[in-house]
């Protein structure tokens, strides 16, 4: 009886064992070269990681599902690159975790909308989208204006992506809480220490409230930053080390 | 699980001890997660494990005292599956409802939005909804069929005592989690995969379970041969594990927290997400549901699979290629264009095994076609492998990059994705729905043909309003987008193809409403059948067994 | 590495790789010794009852 018993083990687990072995072949070809081939990433001038403000909008933006409607990646094709900017590079999103590329464009393309619009415009349009834009099927935005944003764990959020290899230094990480209201205020002590740290970083008091730090700011820091890094200048895209 | 080779199988009672620790240890991180995690999104998440575990517990200790979990071997287990049963039925209508919801959003946004419940908006519903339709109902359904199956194709009872019982309960936890999760806004952004790093290690512990259930079965089966339906589901159980536990791989912010960010950045977070994203697919939504085919198609039709030889080759050939299609999902991306290539290439190939398999069930009924007129029951399962046909066919079409172009970003893909759900999985799960109950609960028959006839031309005109009217928008949008003037300039704004949508997501809308309203008949016919109204005569009480007319699926119960 | 490179030794590789793999699929599937065994299975969803019947001879397995 036992030996039935083994029999009928063995064909079992031969079968478990032949499917993950059929399985696990195409990721392995598919996904582990992307971390070793150099090419996989561009080489370009202007990538940093996201200042803590940038970083909190970008977790209300995930946080709120934009992803589900606006993609980030411009492909390149003309009526793309001419309606939207540059085709998006694959070191443009090489601090995103997790990317947000997406997969429908039931809104325009967000990847390049940095520096499009005005803050005051995004406020507007987040608040009350068919206000702006009659015909639009977006939802309204108004609690982020209304929702403070806490200052107290962004250096954990910072250290978890330090954790992960993203180039976040240790000052970084001790000012992330000032950091996140020095964006705000381009007259602030720090301001100079800040744009150090992070270049390009756009300074502005985005909501209009000066007096409080809330969700909007975050997510309307976020989008202005948004494509504007890459100095496409200096980007060589015909290069050998950039054809992939 | 190599020590069991000398060992018995588990009985019941085993299986009390490691899930007492594992309610235990859950029970004790909710709760200090609930009381000094500092994490203010996390509180209401902390608070609900707590409650599941702690009724989890409950119910352990009741039943080891109330020695409840005592089982007859010679016996099916099949109160897990009626349990998985109605989970399916209920579960498929709170996603077709929020399915619903966010498609008269879209319609109407000045109707369905709100501007004071942030958990209104779309992109916290739309995982709702996907999820709840994926992995609530079919997953149930997946649970619930595949328990059916192994038992009488293995010819034994299910193996490990009340572990089926966890994961039924387990599943439905994470679905609680998961469906709350996004609403308050727990989510890892991920298509399909959106649950939180905590939720995700809960779901990998239920699904461990699940396999090695259904491997234990399937070790202790009464016949030499496991029968191809069983290779189907091992297939899906193994896979969808190793693409959960790669694709979610993250870094807590905290162990108390809900926010994670992801092990994985940019391109290549992108490619391992649509390896899964395909796959979840692939193996979720395709093999899981073939083994359903191969079971309830020959049972119900009451002759044996058309050709067991191409079972076996579609088999392989479906599991081995679809595995590679992911990269069809980021064409004309940042994503090197070899791995593009790749990815088109299987794509395009995947079209051979996926119709070798429609013609497998088709052909099933060569010679008793005549039964789709008088059984519906019938009718839903093989028309659902004729929509598996056309999805499957579409999905090589898209896949090929010049029309990826046009198709990529617009409604065309969710017409596509809702062909195959609603048309293969939404169908097939339906018919199977309508096997199982009246077998299970040993009824003559169900409740209402009639009912089954009316469910039946509502879903398919409403997938038929659904995915027309998205071909529409699609492809619509998509030449918009990219058509030029004669000075050479775009020649429409954005808010123009979003103004031009308006119609079709109104049919749109329609189309699933027939398909929600379809599936309410069903979960009242099926509940009538269960409490043995009207056809649905409980078997006991219609013998003698000769009387009966003359079906298979009546007088084999 | 180079994109040709590996292009080239997925198509070589994976071109191998799959046909070898068909064809022990087909093998199994066509080995004369089988052909019962699939006869068998193929008729198994439909003479599956109950399992009362089918434990009454043999032992209780649990």
């Amino acid at each position: 009886m036992s030996k039935l018993h083994t029999f009928m083990e063995k064909r079992s687990f031969a079968l478990l064992v032949g499917i993950l072995g059929v399985v696990s072949i195409g990721g392995m070809v598919e996904i582990a070269p992307l971390f070793y081939i150099d090419s996989t990433i561009e080489e370009v001038e202007g990538m940093r990681p996201y200042s803590p403000l940038e970083l909190a909008g970008r977790d209300i933006y995930v946080r709120e599902g934009c992803y589900t409607c606006h993609s980030q990646m411009i492909r390149p094709l003309r009526d793309e690159v001419e309606r939207y900017g540059h085709y998006s590079l694959a070191a443009e999103s090489m601090y995103d975790r997790p990317f947000q590329w997406g997969s429908k464009r039931t809104g325009p393309d967000l990847a390049r909308v940095g520096g499009k619009y005005s803050d005051e415009w995004h406020v507007l349009h987040l608040e009350n989208p068919q206000a702006l834009v009659p015909a639009s099927v977006m939802p309204p935005y108004k609690f982020l204006s209304e929702t403070k944003l806490p200052t107290d764990r962004i250096a954990m959020h910072l250290k978890a992506n330090q954790k992960l290899g993203v180039p976040y230094t240790d000052e970084m990480i001790e000012k992330a809480a000032s950091d996140m209201k020095t964006q705000l205020d381009e007259f602030a002590d720090d301001a100079d220490g800040f744009i150090e740290r992070y270049p390009k970083a756009v300074m502005r008091e985005f909501d209009g409230d000066p007096d409080n730090l809330t969700e909007m700011d975050a997510l309307v820091a976020y989008l202005q930053i948004l494509g504007t890094l890459v100095d496409f200048s200096e980007y060589e895209a015909e290069t050998n080390e950039n054809q992939r | 699980m190599a020590q069991s080779r000398s060992m018995s199988l588990p009985n019941a009672h085993d299986a009390v001890f490691p899930i007492g620790v594992i309610l235990i240890l859950g029970f004790l991180w909710a709760l200090m997660a609930a009381a000094r995690g500092g994490d203010p999104t996390m509180e209401p998440h902390a608070f609900m494990m707590m409650g599941g575990f702690a009724l989890g517990l409950a119910a352990l200790v009741f039943g080891v005292f109330d020695n409840r979990f005592k089982f007859d071997s010679t016996e099916y287990d099949d109160n897990v599956i009626k349990a998985g049963v109605i989970a399916t039925a209920f579960w498929g209508m709170v996603g077709m409802l929020v399915g619903l919801v966010i498609a008269l959003q879209l319609a109407f946004p000045e109707t369905f939005y709100f501007a004071e419940l942030p958990w209104m908006g779309f992109g916290r519903l739309r995982p709702l909804h996907t999820s709840g339709v994926v992995f609530a109902f079919g997953g149930n359904m997946l649970i619930a069929s595949s328990f059916y199956i192994v038992q009488r194709t293995c010819r034994t009872r299910l193996a490990g005592g009340i572990w089926p019982w966890f994961v039924f309960w387990g599943y439905q936890l994470f679905i609680v989690l998961a469906a709350t999760g996004y609403l308050l806004g727990i989510t890892a952004s991920k298509e399909y995969a959106e649950p939180e790093w905590y939720v995700d290690i809960w779901l990998t512990i239920v699904w461990v379970a699940y396999l090695g259930v259904f491997m234990m079965t399937l070790v202790k089966r009464k016949e030499p041969h496991i029968y191809v339906a069983n290779w189907f589901f091992l297939s899906f159980i193994v896979t969808i594990a190793m693409l959960h536990i790669v694709n979610n791989l993250a870094m807590p912010v905290s162990l108390l927290g809900a926010k994670s960010y992801s092990a994985f950045s940019g391109v290549q977070d992108a490619m391992t997400q649509w390896w899964y994203g395909h796959n979840a697919v692939g193996f979720f939504l395709t093999t899981g549901f073939l083994a359903m085919m191969y079971y309830f198609i020959p049972k119900r039709a009451n002759r044996p699979i058309w050709s067991y030889k191409l079972s076996i080759v579609h088999f392989w050939t479906v599991i081995f290629i679809y595995i590679w299609a992911g990269p069809h999902h980021l064409h004309y991306t940042a994503l090197p264009q070899w791995t593009q290539t790749l990815g088109m290439v299987f794509s395009v190939m995947l079209l051979m095994p996926s119709w070798g398999g429609m013609i497998n069930g088709l052909m099933t009924l060569a010679g008793a076609f005549d039964k789709l007129r008088t059984d519906p029951v019938l009718r839903f399962l093989v028309v659902s492998v004729a929509f598996y046909g056309m999805a499957t066919f579409e999905g090589p079409l898209m896949s090929i990059r010049y029309v990826n172009a046009l198709s990529h970003y617009t409604e065309w893909t969710v017409g596509h994705v809702h062909s195959g759900a609603l048309g293969w999985n939404g169908l097939i799960s339906f018919g199977a729905l309508y096997c199982m109950v009246p077998w299970l609960w040993k009824r003559k028959d169900l409740y209402s043909t009639r009912l089954v006839e009316w469910h039946f031309w509502l879903a398919t005109i409403g997938i038929l309003f659904y995915i027309t009217a998205m071909w529409g928008a699609g492809i619509g949008e998509g030449l918009m987008w990219r058509k030029y003037n004669e000075l050479g300039f775009l020649e429409h704004s954005f808010i123009e193809t979003v103004e031009m949508k308006h119609l079709a997501y109104i049919i749109r809308a329609l189309g699933g409403g027939l398909f929600l309203l379809g599936s309410m008949l069903m979960s009242f016919n099926l509940w009538m059948t269960i409490k043995g109204r009207g056809n649905a005569v409980p078997l006991d009480q219609v013998v003698p067994a000769e009387d009966l007319p003359d079906t298979p699926t009546l007088a084999t119960v | 590495m180079e994109y040709g490179t590996i292009a080239h030794w997925v198509k070589i590789g994976g071109t191998v790789f799959f046909f070898a793999f068909f064809m022990a699929v087909l093998l199994y599937v066509f080995w004369p010794g089988n052909r019962e065994k699939f006869k068998k299975a193929s008729e198994r969803p439909i003479s599956d009852e109950s399992l009362i019947s089918d434990n009454k001879n043999g032992e209780s397995d649990e």
